[in-house]
């Protein structure tokens, strides 16, 4: 989009009584593609470009956009969105105010060091049918799907206040699962992680990275000897928790009730509220003094990396739990200046026909300093859990109850027997509470999430967790039995 | 949004372009409204409006589909030269015989569009909005919810002579009302704006968080239950997610893999997948032109039958009975227009005739734990009540249950005679022997 059109778009806000606008512009490409038991499934490449407008007219926001990219679109999309404005005016309490940020004007490059849409769809085939046919260990293997998906993103910010980003971006992932079938009984193994893999905002260097075919052949081996493995024991146990799988949990019970937009009741009436309010900033221990959880946006390759959020706001790296006290929440510039927090930099939108809100970035826990087979050694009866399988909270994001997709008994300081269908419940500050021992940094892997979902209309957000395996004490495990 | 007109120029233009034996172009267009509310306050509004236009190129079984949002000349025929790059490099598909042909199709009439101006205005959905909001005030509440309309268009045509077009209108109320720890929900959805139930929905929501006030501690334990038909549909929605596309079944993924004919669940429960009724949010055609077919799926607790595509139904021999989702579909046709036929008891005979059960508003963040025996994890939300010799004696905490939704559904007593739209499904209130709850939940 040329400048002199973003223009027109901010004059006619101002001219319509705007006291604040932006624009935000974006040309997306995505592929994704699709292998199972070994032949192609599908393949999809798609374009979306456009823009969207978010203004503050009689103290409200109005937002609207449009593909329409033309002098005469970008007329009508800026007229709608200060329409809509006034008419959100109608039923408010205050004017939104917006806390004071820098505005920068920069252009930033991306991370990838191959262009993922460089590469032909046969070498991509060749990699996901190789590693998928390694999954086929025998014949209960019945499902064996790969999958890789990419972006290749432009997006231009610019506002009122002068800010003028233009930021370029690529994401790469891919993943594979055996999913292995014996009369009643389903079990699936995934590696790197379940529900899409890894991601992340390097290149195709970045896949061949995460080495499929070389992992392929334990999963379909560990799928298979799921089915005859026992059942998760119930009742109380110690459990170590795998990076892959503590991601989620780190998403959920911390990631989640950080929003300050959903602490202010926001989302309410579908995603929920928190048990983070106000007044327990830098005032509740919601872990163990090793629990250290950090919003860094800062990491380079990270999925929920970035620079420039879309406000147009410097990434950060800010504390949400420091040792183990609960510290600081993700913010917009909206939120921000109602409690006169600083903007740390979490609005995002998922495309440019959303509006962004308050996202999760990489939050991520920090390294402790425990080699594995110590965390182990130190339970005499436990589980050790990875890679999720499935997930439940309430909407305070208290009562949690988590599924993966293996465990493993733990006896005498050593790992034991697998175990299927694994899980566990807690409410969240005990939980966290329980944690007394994390593994150190050469464990420590940040995992892309590419479905986290927010928001009406929904948008689906690609973040990531930093995290390594760490251990939790007294644990309700295997409720998920019954049934 | 375009119009009939302009999608078929599209295709023409597309046509000019391509050289493969077969191609389909599918142009899906919508522009949607959105209001939210929270704390009795407009905090977001928004509207959106986009046209994606997909090709699906076929040569022989090579197939290849990209889509674009521009639809200028030179946007087109870059789709053509995508989706053709795609098929070049792709293997056959031996399961792909051809498009569908037009000598197959035959479309109903069809006429569910709102075109009224209170359906575009901000104005008025602020003004809806200002008056929930009032009355929420006036018993010392919150208003928090959403309010949707939106219109969308499906245009399918193929070189082998298909051509549908169709445009939908939806409109959808949320409200959710709460107090100092206690909240409740109702809803109201529909295809023109002025049947949208405002009055109801603001006074069902107003009353069930009234009623909701200081809710009692119960034991965790299997309970009979009484969902009203908005937890019903978050059964229905999870069933739907676990088993009832045709590629999880064929798979063996589903609680229905292999029992094709069996008795599944409760005599009481019948299930439809219908496209057409008038009461749901009808769409003609699915995603390849194929006029939507009536599949009685439970039939009497019987699984009866599945849904299909082109696909699908030469691969298993069967009919294609019009549930294509857009290719490249890697979940297999799905139903998207349930029904859960309604019973003979009204809402309040239920209650007033149960001697003891919980009564459930709705779900939250249910998810399987395995989908094979439809095991699921989930909460209750926004009203969760005890009923005792037929009156609902005290509100009671929001409880986690861990459940087989298919033994739910086997041990159905009562199914409503009213049904509700919700989520784009059919649903009425039902009665359940016996459902598990694992633990409270300590939010309230």
């Amino acid at each position: 989009m040329e400048d002199c059109l973003i223009e027109v778009a901010l004059e006619k806000a101002s001219e319509l009584g705007a006291t604040y606008a932006d624009l935000r512009y974006e040309e997306n490409e995505y592929e994704s593609i699709s292998v199972k038991n070994e032949k192609l499934e599908g393949v999809k490449r798609s374009k979306s470009d456009g823009f969207g407008v978010r203004v503050i007219v009689d103290g409200s926001f109005g937002f609207s956009s449009s593909n329409d990219t033309s002098k005469e679109g970008i007329l009508k999309v800026t007229d709608e969105a200060c329409r809509i404005a006034k008419a959100s005016a109608k039923v408010k309490e205050h004017s939104v105010k917006l806390a004071i940020v820098k505005p920068y004007k920069d252009k930033v490059g991306h991370n990838a060091k191959i262009d993922p849409f460089s590469i032909s769809l046969n070498e991509k085939l060749d990699l996901l049918k190789e590693a998928t046919n390694s999954l086929n260990v025998s014949p209960e293997i019945v499902l064996r799907r790969g999958n890789m998906r990419f972006l290749k993103q432009k997006k231009i910010f610019a506002s009122s206040e002068g800010a003028h980003i233009e930021q370029d971006r690529i994401e790469s992932g891919a993943g594979i699962s055996a999913t292995a079938i014996e009369g009643n009984e389903v079990q699936v193994r995934s590696y790197p992680n379940s529900f899409g893999g890894d991601l992340s905002t390097f290149g195709y260097e970045f896949i061949k990275g995460l080495k499929l075919g070389e992992n392929a052949k334990r999963i379909g081996e560990e799928a298979k000897a799921l089915l005859k493995a026992k059942k998760c024991p119930e009742g109380y146990r110690d459990i170590i928790i795998d990076g892959n799988h503590l991601a989620l949990q780190v998403h959920e019970s911390i990631g989640h009730p950080s929003e300050l937009d959903r602490v202010l009741g926001y989302e309410a009436a579908y995603a929920g509220t928190s048990f983070l309010t106000p007044e327990k900033l830098n005032n509740l221990k919601v872990g163990s003094d090793i629990v250290n959880i950090v919003s860094d946006a800062t990491i380079i390759g990270a999925l929920g990396g970035f620079k420039y959020d879309d406000e147009g706001v410097l990434a950060k790296r800010i504390y949400i739990i420091k040792n183990g006290i609960f510290s600081g929440y993700l913010n917009s510039r909206e939120t921000a200046a109602i409690f006169g927090f600083e903007p740390m930099g979490a609005m995002r939108a998922e495309n440019w026909q959303k509006i962004p809100l308050i996202r999760m970035t990489s939050i991520n826990l920090e390294p402790g300093n425990y080699e594995l087979d110590d965390l182990i050694g130190e339970i005499d009866n436990g589980i050790l859990l990875s890679t999720t399988k499935s997930w439940s909270i309430d909407d305070k994001r208290l009562n949690f109850q988590f599924a993966t997709e293996i465990g493993w008994e733990v006896k005498g300081g050593k790992l034991g027997e697998m175990v299927k269908n694994p899980s566990y419940t807690g409410i969240t500050p005990e939980f966290w509470s329980s944690c007394d021992g994390i593994c150190n940094k050469n464990y420590w892997h940040v995992w892309g999430v590419p479905n986290c979902g927010k928001g009406e209309p929904p948008q689906i957000m690609r973040l990531s967790h930093g995290t390594s395996p760490a251990r939790f004490r007294n644990v309700k495990v295997g409720v998920a039995n019954v049934g | 949004m375009l119009d009939k007109e302009r999608c078929i120029q599209i295709y023409n233009d597309i046509k000019e372009f391509v050289k493969v034996p077969q191609f389909e172009v599918l142009i899906m267009g919508e522009d949607e409204s959105l209001t939210r509310y929270a704390n009795s306050i407009i905090h977001q509004n928004v509207r959106t409006s986009d046209t994606t236009v997909q090709l699906r190129v076929v040569s022989g079984k090579r197939i290849g589909v990209s889509s674009t949002n521009d639809t200028s000349k030179e946007g087109l025929a870059d789709l053509v030269k995508a989706s053709t790059e795609i098929m070049n490099s792709s293997e056959e598909d031996p399961d792909f015989s051809s498009l569908p042909e037009r000598k197959e199709i035959k479309y109903p009439q069809f006429d569910y569009f709102d075109s009224s101006a209170k359906f575009d205005s901000e104005d008025y959905k602020a003004d809806v909005i200002s008056e929930i909001c009032s009355k929420s005030k006036s018993k010392s509440l919150k208003a928090f919810g959403r309010f949707t309309t939106s219109k969308m268009e499906l245009f399918v045509g193929n070189s082998l002579g298909v051509e549908a077009y169709a445009k939908t209108s939806q409109v959808n109320l949320n409200v959710q009302i709460m107090g100092e720890g206690f909240s409740g929900f109702a809803q109201s959805t529909s295809k023109f704006i002025s049947d949208l139930e405002i009055e109801r929905a603001t006074n069902d929501a107003i009353e069930t968080c009234l009623m909701s006030k200081n809710p009692s501690f119960i034991e965790p334990g299997d309970y009979p239950v009484i969902l009203k038909p908005e937890a019903t549909e978050d059964i229905i929605e999870m069933l739907n997610y676990m088993g009832f596309s045709c590629n999880a079944i064929s798979e063996g993924r589903s609680f229905l893999s292999g029992k094709l004919g069996e008795k599944v669940f409760s005599e009481k429960v019948s299930i439809i997948d219908d496209g057409l009724d008038s009461r749901g949010f009808v769409m003609p055609f699915d995603f390849e032109g194929i006029p939507k077919q009536r599949v009685e799926i439970i039939k009497d607790g019987v699984f009866n039958d599945f849904v299909t595509d082109s696909k699908w139904a030469l691969k298993l021999g069967r009919k294609n009975t019009g549930h294509a989702l857009p290719a490249p579909n890697v979940y297999g046709p799905v139903p998207l227009n349930l029904i859960f036929l309604e019973g003979d008891k009204s809402f309040e005979d239920i209650v007033s005739q149960t001697d003891e059960a919980i009564l459930i508003t709705r779900f939250w963040y249910s998810n399987p734990t395995n989908p094979k025996v439809g095991l699921v994890t989930g909460l209750t939300r926004d009203g969760t009540f005890f009923i005792k010799n037929g009156k609902i004696e005290k509100p009671i905490k929001n409880l986690r249950y861990t459940d087989s939704l298919v033994n739910l559904l086997s041990n159905v007593l009562e199914v409503g005679n009213a049904l509700r739209l919700y989520e784009g499904f059919l649903v009425p209130a039902i009665k359940c022997k016996s459902f598990k709850f694992t633990s409270v939940a300590p939010s309230q």
